[in-house]
């Protein structure tokens, strides 16, 4: 009897670490107390296990300015209408990006038919894993950078402003660097290849051209940057639709969870960032262009991975953030 | 936002999807102060629902937020909460809006053409 109370307590206050610091200090001891009845009277129940760690999840984004308010359905749906286009605007984007991942040595590839089945594999887990980093650096932190931000832009603190600057870095960083490990992989399995060698930071303004060029001057072949080749089109499909079904998951999460007043009251000051954020989009714009002449001296797409790809994520989930913050903060001043 | 103003006017509504747990959280807590555990009991008793502990304390929370219950407090780990009165008005708005559609419902199912 001692031993099953002694395990049930052990196991409540492992359960109690799914929810944040915050909301242990002021619900977690009564809680783990009571989780410990509940799994003294029921020793093993899935269902609960599940509720648990979802509110623990819950707690962990609502504690990061996400949640914590009743938002009416019509503002929820407005909210999620406006994101929906903009994560459509955000997925043309990276419909072209990952298809440029297609180029030269197809690093990214969820049915990509050529190479050994190795590289298969390969493509398929860096693929993900890069989704996946993307996807949480961009939905979970982002916010609050911008937040940061904009107190920082208040405050004049370079401290804040050092630090805000470390998250972009990071994010690039880490990509660059994910794509370099991945390289080093193929490399070693595959023997070397020059054109897995060529990474750096200067590709950026020529990759973002490259997106901007295939895009509009290929419409029809938005799958695949070299339209003979069908079966590219296809492995480009299947990355789409990865990106598509991602961005649901997203935008679902963000559809179901309620915009909290410290998000609207963020969401708000956001506003004063948009002549920033549309002076980014035009700056990226306008360094493609200048970029063109590039291809005279020689640099060829097939020599790039579309680093670019990932700064224009960021720049469109940036601009996806504050028209959706804009729609919510427009309905929450109507009420 | 929710305020405490417009949580007297929309009885228990403003809670969105918590507000069938409120509901059953209020009434266990008009028959005396509870703590989690004691209230899970309680509403499986009651009304047979069983209410997860995660549910049971994200409604806590939002009562508490909006000022319809209170915490005690108390010497060991276990805290009770106590309704407070505007919690108490709540309460009784909420129950009275689904007693109305309770009468109409059972009154037209009398009503109800007998099926051989």
């Amino acid at each position: 009897m001692k031993d099953t109370i002694t395990t049930a307590a052990k196991r409540a206050h492992r359960a109690v670490r799914w929810y944040p610091r915050q909301w242990r200090e002021r619900y977690g001891d009564e809680f783990e107390v009571m989780l410990e009845s509940e799994i003294s009277d029921t020793p093993h129940s899935p269902a609960r296990a599940a509720n648990v760690i979802w509110g623990g999840l819950r707690n962990r984004i609502a504690y990061v300015g996400l949640t914590g308010n009743v938002l009416t359905p019509q503002r929820r749906s407005a909210s999620f209408s406006v994101l929906a286009i903009c994560s459509t605007i955000f997925f043309t984007f990276g419909v072209v990006s990952w298809s440029k991942f297609q180029l030269g040595d197809y690093r990214f590839g969820w049915a990509n038919w050529y190479g050994s089945s190795s590289e298969g594999v390969i493509n398929a887990i860096m693929s993900w894993a890069f989704v996946c980093l993307i996807s949480i650096a961009l939905l979970a932190v982002v916010p609050l950078w911008l937040r940061g931000l904009n107190q920082a832009l208040h405050t004049k603190s370079r401290g804040l402003m050092v630090r805000l600057c470390i998250l972009p870095l990071s994010i690039d960083l880490l990509a660059w660097g994910f794509l370099r490990f991945d390289a080093a992989i193929r490399n070693f399995l595959q023997g070397p290849n020059p054109y897995r060698a060529n990474l750096g930071p200067p590709d950026l303004v020529y990759d973002a051209y490259i997106q901007v060029r295939s895009f509009v001057g290929h419409p029809s072949q938005l799958f695949s940057a070299r339209p003979d080749i069908a079966i590219e089109m296809w492995s480009g499909l299947v990355e789409v639709l990865a990106v598509i079904l991602i961005g649901v998951g997203v935008a679902a999460l963000i559809g179901r969870v309620d915009l909290s007043p410290r998000m609207i009251a963020f969401e708000r000051r956001l506003t004063q960032l948009s002549l920033v954020i549309m002076g980014l989009i035009c700056v990226t714009i306008v360094a493609a262009l200048v970029a063109m002449p590039a291809q005279l001296v020689g640099i060829y797409a097939d020599q790039r991975l579309a680093q670019g790809s990932v700064f224009f994520m960021v720049v469109a989930l940036l601009l996806s953030t504050y028209a959706v913050g804009r729609s919510t903060t427009r309905g929450a001043a109507q009420r | 936002m929710v305020t405490k103003e417009n949580s007297n006017a929309e009885p228990l509504a403003s809670l969105g999807r918590y507000a069938g747990s409120a509901t059953l959280i209020l009434s266990s807590l008009a028959g005396g102060d509870k703590h989690g555990y004691a209230l899970i009991k309680d509403i499986d008793q009651f009304a047979g629902v069983h209410l997860a502990p995660a549910t049971l304390y994200e409604a806590l929370a939002r009562l508490e937020q909006q000022g319809l219950i209170e915490a005690l407090a108390s010497d060991d780990r276990r805290r009770p909460y106590r309704m407070t009165g505007v919690g108490a008005t709540a309460l009784e708005a909420q129950l009275a809006s689904q007693q109305k559609f309770i009468e109409v419902g059972l009154q037209r199912l009398k009503q109800r053409p007998a099926i051989s």
